[in-house]
Parts: C-alpha cells; sequence; structure tokens
C-alpha cells in the first residue's frame, strides 16, 4: 500500500470518502481533532512568545534590582499594596470564571458561556478601574513614568540644591503647597513631591502610612495639610529630604513599574477584547461540543495575563 | 471546484482549455489582497521582499559610491550615516530575515509536506499585511529624514543625541510591527511541521528544506519577542526619557546592547539556516544523489538554532563586560562553528559520485559554499577575543557579516529562487544568461568585499565616512565590484522576469527533484495536488525512483520512493559490492 | 580521496600550520598594521594561526568541491549517480574531531591574549580620557591636558583610564591592538606598552631635507591618485613638474598672501603698535604655512606607523573625523609641566587648545564640512551669517555678548554653514572670558 492518504476536499464539505464533516471544520484540516490540536498547538506557541517578551522587562527588572537595591526600595514603599492584592483577587476570580466558561462550552450550554464570559469581562473591567486609581494617584504625587513634563530631572535638581542648602542652614523654609488639584504640579521649590517618603527607613514607615492615607485622589485637596504637617514634623530631623541619587533611581523603579504594569494593562484590555468576541459568538449559540476551540485558546490566553500578574504583583509590590 | 470522478487531467483544464492553477485560479487585485492560499502570499512576499532588497541595494551603491574617495565625494559625512544605517535596516528587517521562509517557504513548504496549506492561513495574511505595515513605517522614516543610528540603534546615541527623534521612533515601530510579522510567520510553520505532514510522513522523512525552517521558526518565535520589548522600551527611553538606557538618566547603556542582541544574534542565525536547507535540497537534487548525512545535518540545524541563543555577548567583548563573561561567550560561540562545519562536509559528501548538473540554481549552491566558507571562517578571527579587540567595529567585521549574509543567505536565496521558479510560475527561464548573471554576482560579490577584510585587519573603522588615503585603493575595487554586483542583479531579475512572458513552459519537474512539490503540475493547482493525484510519500531523497523523459523535457517518478530511508550507508555499499548504480533502475 | 587520507592530511596541515610561526611567518604580515606596542605580537600571531586554519580550510573545500563538480559530471540527463551512499558515522565523526580541537587551539589563544589585554601592570603611568563630540581629551597626571594628541613614554605601561562626555565612543589604536568602548557615566580602561619612539623631535618643525622629502611624498601621492587609471597619461615630466611647480607655489603664494596683507595693513588705519616690515610678513606668512606642512607632517608621520588613535564606535556624525595622533617619547619620558599663562590672551589661546576646542574648529576635516576655523580664518571683525538669516558683525560689546552665547549656549545662535549645532561644552565663565580675549585677537582674514 503506497498510496498515501490524500486530503483533497471539495467546498460542499465532502471528502473522498462522501463523509460529511463540522461545517466549523476548515479545509485543509482532515478531522476536527487534528485542527483543536493545531489550534492550541499555535496558541501555546504563541503564549510563549508572551512569556519571552514579558521575559525582557523581568530581566530587566532583575538587573535594575540589584544594582540599585536602595532605589526599589524607595520606590516600592510609595505603592498601595491593598489595592495590588485586590487586582491579584480579581484576576484569579476572573481566571475561574473564564475556566468555568470553557467547560460549559464544551458541555454546549452557551447561556451559562455567555454569562460567564460577562463576568470574566467584569474582572478585567475591574481590574482595570483599580489600576486607573493606582495610576492617577501616583500622578497626583508627581511620580509618573519618564519625564514627559519634566518632573523628574526637576525633583532632582531640587532634591539637589536642597540637599546643598541643608548643609548650610539649620532650619528650613516652611513647605509651601501647590495649587491643590493641579494634576501635574511641579513639585514645590525644596520640597519633594507631597508624601514622597524619605530616604530614612524610621521616617519611611511613619510616611508610608501617611501617603497611603492620602492616596485616593478624592482626598487630594486635603491631602496635603497632613502631609505638610507631616514633613515639616520630620524637618527638624532634616532626614526627609531624599537623596539626589536616589531620587533619580527611584525614577527608574517607577519606569519599570509602569512599563510592567502598563504592557499588562494592555494585554488585559485585549483579552476583554478577545472575550467581547466569544461572548457574542456564544449569545449566537456558536459552541458546541466538537466546536469550542476559541473559548479554549481565549480562556489559554486570559489564564496567561492572569499569571503575569501572579508574578508582577510579589515582586512590584511585596518583596522587599 | 467541484469533485470529478473522471481521469486525472480532466479536473486539471477549464473551459478555454488552459491548466487551471493557483495563479489564474481567481483573478484581481483583491482575490489576491484577501487569499488565504499559502502559494499566493508566498508569492506576493516574494514581490515585496525582493522591492525591499532592491531598495537596501541603491542605498548600498549609494554607500559605496560615496567611498570612491575619502572625503566628500556626493554626500556630507551626516547624510552618509543616515544612508548607510538605511541600508541595513532595510535590508535586515525587510529583506533578510523575512526572505527565504516567507517567500520560498510560504509557498514551498505546505507542498513538500504533501499537504494543503499551513495551519493558519489567515493569520499568514495578517503575517503579510503586518509586513506592508511595517514596510510603510520603515519608508515613512525616509520622510522624516531617515536615522543615523546605525540599524543597531545603540543607546545613548538613540535615545539622546541623534537629531531625528520621528524618524527613529518611526523605524522603531516599523521593525517592531514586522517582528510580529516573523513570530506569527513562526509560529505558522513550526504548527505545520507538527500537525499537517501527510499521513505516512514521518519527522525524517521531511526534505532538510523543511528541517531548516522548523529550526528557523524555533529562534523567531524565541528570540523575536525580545527585540519586541527592546524596541518598546528604547520608544518609551526616546519619548519618555524613562531612563532604562541613558546613561545621563541613570541608565545602562550596555544593558540595550545586551537586550539587543539577545534578540539579533539568533536572527542573524534565522537569516542563514533557511539558505542552508536550501542549499541541502539543490545539492542533493542537482547531484541526483540522496543528501549524505542527513539526520546530521537536520539536528546540526536545531543544534545551532539553541546554541545561537547563548553567544548573544560576542557582540560585547569592547563594550564593557565581564571578562569572564567575555570568556564564556567566545567558548560557546566556538561550538557553534563545529555544527555548521559539519553541513559542509555533508554537502561536499553529497556531490561525492553523484552526477552533477551545473544549472544555474547548482551554480548558485556551489559559490553559498565558497562564500559561506570565507564567512565563517573569518567568523573565527571574531569570536577569538584577542583578536576581536583589534577587528571589532571594523571593517573586518563587514565583510564578515557579508560574507555571511549576503553570500549566505541572498545565494541561498537566489539558489532557491532559480530552483522553484519553473514550480511557481510554470516556466523556464534562459540557463545562459542565467549564469551570466551569476558570473558577475559571484565575481562582483567577492571583489566587492574581500578586499575589505584587508582593510579592516589593517585597521580602518566601520561606519567611517572619511578614511586615510592608504585605504583607497581598497574601497575603489570595492565600489567596482559593487557596481557589477548590481549589474548582475538586473541582469537576473531580467533573466527572470523575461522568462514569465516569454519562457517555455515548465513541466512539472524539470531538474529531477523528489520531494514532493515536483510530483504536482508547474504551477500547482489551487489545493497543491492534482485530485486524483495525491502525492506518495516516501524517502524524500530517492533518486532511483525518478527517470528523465526526453519528451517531457523533465523527469516522471516511476516507482514509489523507498517508505523507509533509501540511504545507504558505506558498510552496505561494500557489503553489497558496490552493485551497479550508474545506469538503469534499480531491479523494479 | 580516501576518508583516511583526508583526515590525515587535514591533521598534518593543522600541525604544519601551528606549528611555529618563524617557519612561517610574514605571509599575513601586509594585513597587519605595525607592531607598535607589546600586545601586537600575541594577537598577530593568533591571527596568523587562524589565518592559516582557514586558508587551508577554504582551499581543501573549494578543491574538493571543484574536483567533485569536474569528476562526476552530468554528461547526459539518464545519467544516474554512481553511488547512493549517503551516511556514515565514522566519517562524520571525522570530520568533527579536527575542527573541534582547531577551534579549541583558537580559543585558547584567544583567550590568553585577552587576559593580557584586560590585566594591567601594577605601575602604570596612567592618562585620563575624555571623549566627546567629536574629539578626545587626554590628562596626563601632572596635569597636562591635550586635545587628539597622545603623548606617551615608550619601554613602560601606559593606562587609558576612560569616561565619555556624551554618547558612546570607542578608543581604537590600530598600531597597539587595543580598543575599548568609552562610556558616560562609567569608567573603562585599556593598557598597552608603547615599544618604539616615534622619530625625531615631534614639535620641531621638519626643515630642509625632511621638509622635502615630506612635501614630495605627499604631492606625489595626490597626483598619482588623481592619474589613478589614466596609466597612459602619465608623464614622468609631469610628476615632476607638478612637484616642484607646488613647491614654488607654495613659496609664491606666501608671498603674494604677505604682500596683500601688507599693502591693506598700509590703507587702514594703524592698529599694531609696531607694523611689520614687508619681510617680516613674508618670513612670518612662510613660516605658518611651514608650521600648517608640519602639522601635516606629525599627521604624515603618524599615519606611516600607524600611529593614529581612531573612534570605532558610531557617534554622530563627526565619528570618522575625530581622530588623535599618538606621539610616542623615549622611555622615561615625562610631560612637561604644565603652566596656566597669565597673559589673557595667551591663557585664551592655551584654553582653546586643551579644552578641546582645537579638534573641531582648528581642524582641516572640520573646516571642509562647514565649521569656524578661527586661527586660520580669524574671527574678530567677521560678518557672521546665521541660520535664521542674521547676520552679526562680530565687533565690540555685541561681538563679545554673541561669542559668549555661542560658548555657553552653543544651540542658540548656529552659524549657516555648520550642519549641526555645536554640542554643548563644558566651559566655566571665567574660561570663555579669556577665550573671548583670544578671539579678539584673530582678526577675519577673509575666505
Amino acid at each position: 500500500m503506497t498510496q498515501a492518504h490524500a486530503t483533497t476536499h471539495d467546498a460542499h464539505g465532502h471528502d473522498d470518502h462522501g463523509h460529511a464533516h463540522d461545517p466549523n471544520q476548515a479545509h485543509h484540516f482532515e478531522s476536527m481533532e487534528q485542527q483543536v490540536a493545531s489550534g492550541k498547538l499555535g496558541m501555546w506557541v504563541f503564549l510563549a512568545t508572551e512569556i519571552l517578551m514579558f521575559g525582557g522587562l523581568f530581566c530587566a527588572y532583575a538587573v535594575w534590582r540589584a544594582r540599585h537595591f536602595e532605589a526599589f526600595e524607595i520606590g516600592h514603599k510609595q505603592l498601595n499594596t491593598l489595592m495590588g492584592f485586590i487586582n491579584t483577587l480579581v484576576l484569579i476570580a476572573s481566571s475561574f470564571t473564564m475556566a468555568w466558561a470553557v467547560r460549559t462550552a464544551q458541555l454546549n450550554k452557551n447561556k451559562a458561556t455567555a454569562v460567564l464570559l460577562a463576568l470574566t469581562f467584569l474582572g478585567g473591567c475591574g481590574f482595570m478601574t483599580i489600576k486607573y486609581f493606582e495610576y492617577k494617584a501616583k500622578w497626583d504625587h508627581g511620580i509618573f513614568v519618564g519625564e514627559p513634563w519634566g518632573h523628574w530631572n526637576t525633583f532632582r535638581e531640587e532634591a539637589k540644591t536642597e540637599l546643598e542648602a541643608e548643609k548650610t542652614a539649620t532650619q528650613l523654609a516652611p513647605p509651601t503647597t501647590g495649587t491643590p488639584g493641579l494634576v501635574n504640579a511641579l513639585p514645590t521649590p525644596g520640597k519633594t513631591p507631597e508624601g514622597f517618603i524619605g530616604a530614612d527607613a524610621a521616617a519611611a514607615d511613619a510616611h508610608g502610612h501617611e501617603a497611603e492615607a492620602h492616596a485616593p485622589p478624592a482626598a487630594h485637596g486635603e491631602g496635603h495639610e497632613p502631609a505638610a504637617e507631616g514633613e515639616s514634623a520630620h524637618a527638624a530631623a532634616g532626614e526627609h529630604h531624599i537623596d539626589p541619587d536616589d531620587a533619580l533611581k527611584a525614577r527608574t523603579f517607577f519606569s519599570i513599574y509602569f512599563c510592567m504594569t502598563g504592557l499588562h494593562g494592555l494585554h488585559v484590555l485585549v483579552g476583554m477584547g478577545l472575550i467581547a468576541w466569544i461572548f457574542f459568538r456564544a449569545l449566537k449559540g456558536e459552541f458546541t461540543e466538537t466546536y469550542n476551540a476559541p473559548v479554549d485558546l481565549v480562556g489559554l490566553y486570559w489564564h496567561l495575563v492572569d499569571l503575569i500578574w501572579i508574578f508582577l504583583f510579589p515582586l512590584l509590590y511585596l518583596i522587599s | 471546484m467541484t469533485t470529478t470522478t473522471t481521469t486525472t487531467t480532466a479536473g486539471l483544464y477549464d473551459s478555454e482549455g488552459q491548466e487551471k492553477n493557483y495563479l489564474n485560479h481567481s483573478k484581481g487585485l483583491w482575490s489576491w489582497l484577501t487569499t488565504l492560499d499559502h502559494k499566493r502570499i508566498g508569492v506576493m512576499y516574494m514581490i515585496c521582499v525582493l522591492s525591499a532588497f532592491l531598495l537596501g541595494g541603491i542605498f548600498a551603491l549609494l554607500v559605496r559610491t560615496e567611498h570612491l574617495t575619502g572625503g566628500e565625494t556626493i554626500m556630507s559625512a551626516e547624510t552618509y550615516n543616515r544612508v548607510f544605517t538605511l541600508h541595513g535596516a532595510v535590508m535586515v528587517f525587510l529583506f533578510i530575515i523575512p526572505g527565504i521562509p516567507a517567500a520560498l517557504g510560504n509557498f514551498v513548504m505546505p507542498i513538500m509536506l504533501g499537504t494543503l496549506d499551513v495551519v493558519f492561513p489567515r493569520l499568514n495574511l495578517m503575517s503579510w499585511y503586518l509586513w506592508m505595515t511595517g514596510g510603510v513605517f520603515f519608508v515613512a522614516s525616509l520622510a522624516f529624514g531617515g536615522i543615523d543610528t546605525g540599524w543597531t540603534f545603540y543607546t545613548p546615541y538613540s535615545t539622546t543625541y541623534s537629531p531625528y527623534g520621528p524618524a527613529i521612533i518611526c523605524a522603531l515601530s516599523g521593525a517592531f510591527i514586522l517582528g510580529f510579522s516573523s513570530i506569527l510567520t513562526g509560529v505558522n510553520f513550526l504548527a505545520t511541521m507538527h500537525m499537517l505532514r501527510a499521513k505516512g510522513m514521518s519527522w525524517f522523512q521531511m526534505p532538510l528544506f523543511c528541517w531548516s525552517l522548523y529550526a528557523t521558526a524555533i529562534m523567531q518565535i524565541l528570540a523575536t519577542p525580545v527585540l519586541a520589548i527592546t524596541l518598546l522600551l528604547l520608544i518609551a527611553e526616546r519619548t519618555l526619557s524613562i531612563g532604562i538606557f541613558d546613561p545621563s538618566l541613570g541608565g545602562d547603556p550596555v544593558l540595550f546592547q545586551h537586550f539587543f542582541w539577545f534578540y539579533s544574534h539568533p536572527a542573524v542565525y534565522i537569516m542563514i539556516l533557511p539558505a542552508m536547507g536550501v542549499v541541502s535540497d539543490v545539492i542533493a537534487v542537482y547531484s541526483h544523489k540522496h543528501i549524505f548525512g542527513y539526520k546530521f545535518i537536520a539536528f546540526s540545524s536545531v543544534a545551532i538554532a539553541l546554541l545561537g541563543f547563548l553567544v548573544w555577548g560576542h557582540h560585547l567583548f569592547v563594550s564593557g563586560q565581564s571578562a569572564l563573561l567575555g570568556t564564556i561567550f567566545s567558548l560557546i560561540t566556538f561550538s557553534i562553528a563545529i555544527p555548521t562545519a559539519i553541513k559542509v562536509f555533508n554537502w561536499l559528501a553529497t556531490m561525492y559520485k553523484g552526477s552533477i548538473d551545473l544549472k544555474c540554481a547548482m551554480l548558485y549552491a556551489m559559490s553559498f559554499i565558497w562564500v559561506f566558507s570565507i564567512g565563517g571562517l573569518t567568523g573565527l578571527h571574531c569570536a577569538a577575543i584577542a583578536t576581536d579587540v583589534h577587528l571589532h567595529d571594523t571593517y573586518f567585521v563587514v565583510a564578515h557579516f557579508h560574507y555571511v549574509m549576503v553570500g549566505g543567505t541572498v545565494f541561498g536565496f537566489l539558489a532557491g529562487l532559480h530552483h522553484w521558479w519553473p514550480k511557481i510560475f510554470g516556466k523556464m527561464y534562459d540557463e545562459f544568461w542565467g549564469l551570466v548573471a551569476w558570473a558577475l554576482v559571484f565575481i562582483g560579490f567577492n571583489l566587492t568585499f574581500f578586499p575589505q577584510f584587508f582593510m579592516g585587519a589593517q585597521g580602518m573603522p566601520r561606519r567611517y565616512w572619511h578614511y586615510e588615503p592608504q585605504f583607497q585603493a581598497y574601497h575603489v575595487a570595492s565600489t567596482i565590484g559593487a557596481y557589477m554586483q548590481g549589474l548582475g542583479f538586473v541582469l537576473l531579475a531580467g533573466v527572470l522576469l523575461y522568462s514569465l512572458f516569454a519562457g517555455k513552459k515548465a513541466p512539472r519537474n524539470p531538474w529531477g527533484g523528489t520531494t514532493l512539490e515536483w510530483q504536482t503540475t508547474s504551477p500547482p493547482p489551487l489545493e497543491n495536488f492534482p485530485h486524483d493525484e495525491p502525492p506518495i510519500v516516501g524517502d524524500p531523497y530517492d533518486f532511483h525512483a525518478i527517470e528523465y523523459k526526453e519528451e517531457l523535457e523533465g523527469y516522471v517518478l516511476v516507482a514509489a520512493p523507498a517508505a523507509h530511508d533509501a540511504e545507504r550507508s558505506i558498510v552496505e555499499e561494500i557489503v553489497e559490492g558496490a552493485e551497479a548504480d550508474s545506469y538503469g533502475s534499480r531491479g523494479n | 580521496m580516501t576518508a583516511k587520507f583526508k583526515f590525515i592530511l587535514y591533521s598534518g596541515l593543522l600541525l604544519v600550520a601551528s606549528a611555529g610561526r618563524s617557519a612561517l611567518a610574514g605571509v599575513f604580515d601586509f594585513m597587519y598594521p605595525r607592531e607598535e606596542s607589546n600586545h601586537a605580537s600575541h594577537t598577530d600571531f593568533t591571527f596568523d594561526l587562524i589565518n592559516w586554519i582557514t586558508v587551508v580550510s577554504f582551499i581543501g573545500i573549494i578543491v574538493v568541491m571543484v574536483y567533485f563538480a569536474v569528476r562526476y559530471r552530468r554528461k547526459d540527463p539518464h545519467q544516474r549517480a554512481e553511488s547512493q551512499v549517503s551516511h556514515s558515522t565514522s566519517l562524520e565523526l571525522v570530520w568533527s574531531v579536527p575542527p573541534i580541537i582547531a577551534v579549541a587551539a583558537i580559543f585558547w589563544y584567544g583567550f590568553s591574549g585577552f587576559v593580557e589585554l584586560r590585566t594591567p601592570p601594577a605601575n602604570c603611568y596612567t592618562i585620563n580620557v575624555e571623549a566627546y563630540q567629536f574629539g578626545w581629551q587626554f590628562t596626563h597626571p601632572n596635569g597636562l591636558v591635550e586635545t587628539n594628541v597622545l603623548q606617551v613614554p615608550a619601554g613602560e605601561p601606559v593606562k587609558l583610564v576612560m569616561q565619555s562626555r556624551d554618547t558612546i565612543h570607542s578608543l581604537y589604536i590600530p598600531a597597539f591592538r587595543v580598543k575599548q568602548d568609552v562610556l558616560r557615566g562609567r569608567f573603562s580602561m585599556l593598557w598597552f606598552m608603547p615599544l618604539h619612539p616615534t622619530d625625531g623631535a615631534d614639535f620641531d618643525v621638519p626643515t630642509g631635507d625632511k621638509l622635502d622629502e615630506f612635501a614630495r611624498k605627499e604631492l606625489a601621492r595626490q597626483v598619482e591618485k588623481e592619474l589613478v587609471g589614466n596609466k597612459q597619461k602619465v608623464v614622468e615630466s609631469v610628476v615632476n613638474s607638478e612637484r616642484d611647480k607646488r613647491f614654488d607655489d607654495l613659496t609664491k603664494e606666501a608671498s603674494e598672501t604677505a604682500a596683500k596683507q601688507f599693502e591693506e595693513q598700509s590703507k587702514a588705519k594703524p592698529k599694531p603698535e609696531k607694523p611689520l616690515t614687508k619681510d617680516e610678513l613674508q618670513a612670518a606668512a612662510l613660516l605658518k604655512k611651514k608650521q600648517g606642512l608640519a602639522k601635516d607632517y606629525q599627521y604624515f608621520l603618524a599615519q606611516e606607523r600607524g600611529l593614529i588613535l581612531f573612534c570605532a564606535e558610531l557617534c554622530g556624525e563627526g565619528h570618522s573625523l575625530m581622530m588623535a595622533r599618538v606621539v610616542v617619547h623615549t622611555p622615561g619620558w615625562r610631560p612637561p609641566a604644565v603652566e596656566i599663562p597669565t597673559d589673557p590672551v595667551e591663557r585664551g589661546a592655551f584654553y582653546f587648545k586643551t579644552k578641546g576646542c582645537i579638534a573641531c574648529h582648528d581642524n582641516a576635516a572640520m573646516a571642509a564640512v562647514g565649521y569656524p576655523q578661527m586661527i586660520t580664518q580669524g574671527i574678530w571683525g567677521k560678518d557672521e551669517k546665521l541660520k535664521d538669516g542674521r547676520t552679526i558683525k562680530i565687533e565690540g560689546d555685541e561681538g563679545v555678548a554673541y561669542l559668549h552665547k555661542s560658548i555657553m549656549e552653543p544651540a542658540a545662535d548656529v552659524v549657516a554653514t555648520a550642519p549641526i549645532p555645536m554640542p554643548q561644552q563644558q566651559v566655566t565663565e571665567d574660561e570663555a572670558k579669556y577665550i573671548i580675549e583670544y578671539f579678539k585677537t584673530l582678526k577675519f582674514k577673509g575666505n
């Protein structure tokens, strides 16, 4: 028997032997099993590329952490661990509903699939919303990625002159508040951005709570005074001002923070788009026992997005 | 196409008596732009990458013309920086990396596997659109004045000191998009080879071209994402000054180099492995002999792919990485020489006692061995650290990588182009003028780049607009060679394009190939194989199974290819007394 | 050719190649610059080793390939291969093992040379190097600062400790076989021991025979360059007469310029306190011409000896123009003590030289690109056309203000001929003041 098995089909979905096959089967596949297996292989390989891409960022993180440990210390204390933790729970929950959706799709229960996909989508929304608030809080404190408006350099220069002034003066000028509510107000001269924590560890802990308490933007207006109070309280100690080099390096921590969480957030948005797409397909009842690959594959993607966050969260928020 | 029940040839012709194939299956630009047929996508890629080659080649001729004299010849130093950067960037990102896999692999590989298409045809089309988009971004960067950073975008020059900000962002975005085109092609090819091999075709019955595409796909998948993130970080550094690569912001420029070369070194193996795959198949066909050491060649491809990830630091010997790291990278770099040497020796052994037909494709394959040997051997000079300290960033390195990239990839591409042209377009080209073009290209190429080894060893740095007078003779020779090459390429293009209009109709198997694509018509029908002639799978290099037929001016399958490997060991040969294999059949 | 024979041949050739450089020395020497440092011999030996292995392998491969192509040529399309032998594990080993040995040997020599390159001895003469766009600044231990000239003593180890002011540069001296990237924010190091002092006293103006010889060589090279490819047109007498003519022209040119200047000066309001006589002017002009030649002569010497320092990492427009000369003094040499001149004009000239200005502003190659040359063209009194269309007369207070701004904020008023603005320099207000004083004495001579 030397005849190789041919794989010819015609447009009506009948192969050589006249068997009908699943209308969802593409013409170049011999069977649905082959199509499903191929799709899975493709998706896993694609996920490998995503891991490599984030891997580059993790590598950058590792290199910077090794070289500028103190800066990472300073930087990571600014982050709101509670919000991060809630985000983690939200994503895990959405992964759960996603996996369940895959199961119901396999059981031909399109309505249930649709409901679960909607819940997953909402989980994604929740994640992005909390992310939005976190970012906004950083922005309000003058901490943002890079220096689109010259924050960091100004900040650094001021920290430097301030440090020099400190050497000659014994008393610091009373901190003046910037215009409350002005989102990208430059840090006021001679002062670190409101609520920013100084290099001293002890002061840092005391400040840490204060900063976090004032993080929610709604309280921005009020945030000024207590922070100012807190800082003038430490002015006498003279140790709440950041070493200028550390200030610059903390900026690197935040650049990496925003790059990693930003790229991850982008992937969450893409995932939400994909979930919306199969949500509508589920509503139309397109998935069956034999044809549920789209749900499965989107599910794989969503799990990867979740997994990446599970690595991001401890690395950025937790370890010290 | 409706089901046919009549004889083999009936379904092949349309109502006008013209043979139905993938080219005339549907008409109009829109049918091409929305095609899901891997063959059409391959042809579209071919047109695109060859256009990119033309653009890069024009930049190259500008560079060489400028180098006729040491000072300003036709352009200022500033312009020169942009011209050579664009030459490099266009050639690397738009031509060499996609080149053979996209243009030849897309067309040939599924047919070689005996299947209908790649696993993800829509993703395949998207890869092409991503290429087009990336290409548009690159050309757009020209509109912004072009980039002057070198194709390697080293920081902090590219982040802070180059005045061509918008052009750089454009080019980086283009490269990013092209990276995804490459990744998706890799995903597609890998999945296809895993899942869609014809029934009965084992891994070791795949032609070696497919093996090389498989190894390439592994690298495309694992390395390109790192480039993607590097380019994103570079864009962020340039636009937002995040302070990761720029030392004035506290960043580390050497970190950029590590990230960049982590991709770009495997990238050079992405460039060369497909070419080696083409050469493996071409040499076997035109020697009419089973490839020697099939498994060794296949595994060495994979070995090169994997080892290629471990050597990126040999681009950073003088950049400030630690001496220990440098030593390790040097040692591993030498290890890649071994699988490469194995391939070359296996090719020569294939030619031994073969029946060698010096057609154009074979000439390109043989000259590949010539130029790739020089390129690979001069890699030894670069891998040894003491000599690399002297040679890094000189013309020696320029000559080395042109020998492997142009000599290697381009010659491999041309070998494949000449070999598969009749299959893809159904027309035969003029051998004589093809040979003339080959001679111009081969001699011109060597004249262009060989003097550069000496220049570099004598201390002429690269990326230099001005040079010291003692190097002028070399430069002039090099420029003459470049123009000769250009002429050769133009002639080559003319020969091939002319064949589309006035060439003889190609038989199914003009060269005597034994892989599956030669069993189908030239050009193939839409479903790759005629409806009633499914491909007959077996050893892809069983030359006893085919015979020449004068009336067809081509070869036909007279027996089923051996089900198992038809390769024979020396021992078998000696034991069976070297049976008369020279003429006649194999006892059928 | 059986496999065994091939194996023996290959290994034999390998042994011969790595046997000893005395037996095979010299074949590849034309490729290398002169060996001017202690590293050169080891690097060149490694290079030779690799060259031999490369050449022998390449010839072997090509001979075999061409032989097969001819011997086993297909004479008609029916001709089958003589044999379908297609695998042999023993053969695969035969051609894997010798390459492994060869590359191991190459790695070893490369590695040991590298160790030497990166391990400076204890008592090096250390020079600090600062690279910038587009020049090199060398600071000796005693404070002497020089631009684009690296003076080193022969016979003792010299260490360069380097950093960059801006982008990545790479310091490369082919004759010494050393290279290392120069980064900002980080120090990098390289070391070498120069072997041979350069001939002659380097800062003397060459005179008489030496000058003749240099001039003739330069001119001959130029004339031959012009006549390359037109060998028929070369007539000995043309070459000779061109040469002699050029010499006469030099003197003639100098005299004519001097005469013109004298005329203009006598017409203009008397500015100098002591007007120079015509003869003095002529002599001064000739001396200046010779000094210009002398600089080229230094360069010529450096070129002959290969003692040029290049930048080897793309750093911008001036990447190929930021060359420095290397001057090797006799063993034990130390730089003369640095005295900052007290006279304001001399002090300005001192800063102009040592702060790196002359890298671009007293450089023929840079002049060709469009940067103002203060010394050869002059600057005070010039009508400077700017890129934004304005014209500023560099005179009086306005001139001083313009010069000050150009030094401290180079991106502000850019000269029309300059392709890109001057990169930001590190000049203090004080230093700028003296430089401007110096500029006031450099009267504009017209283009």
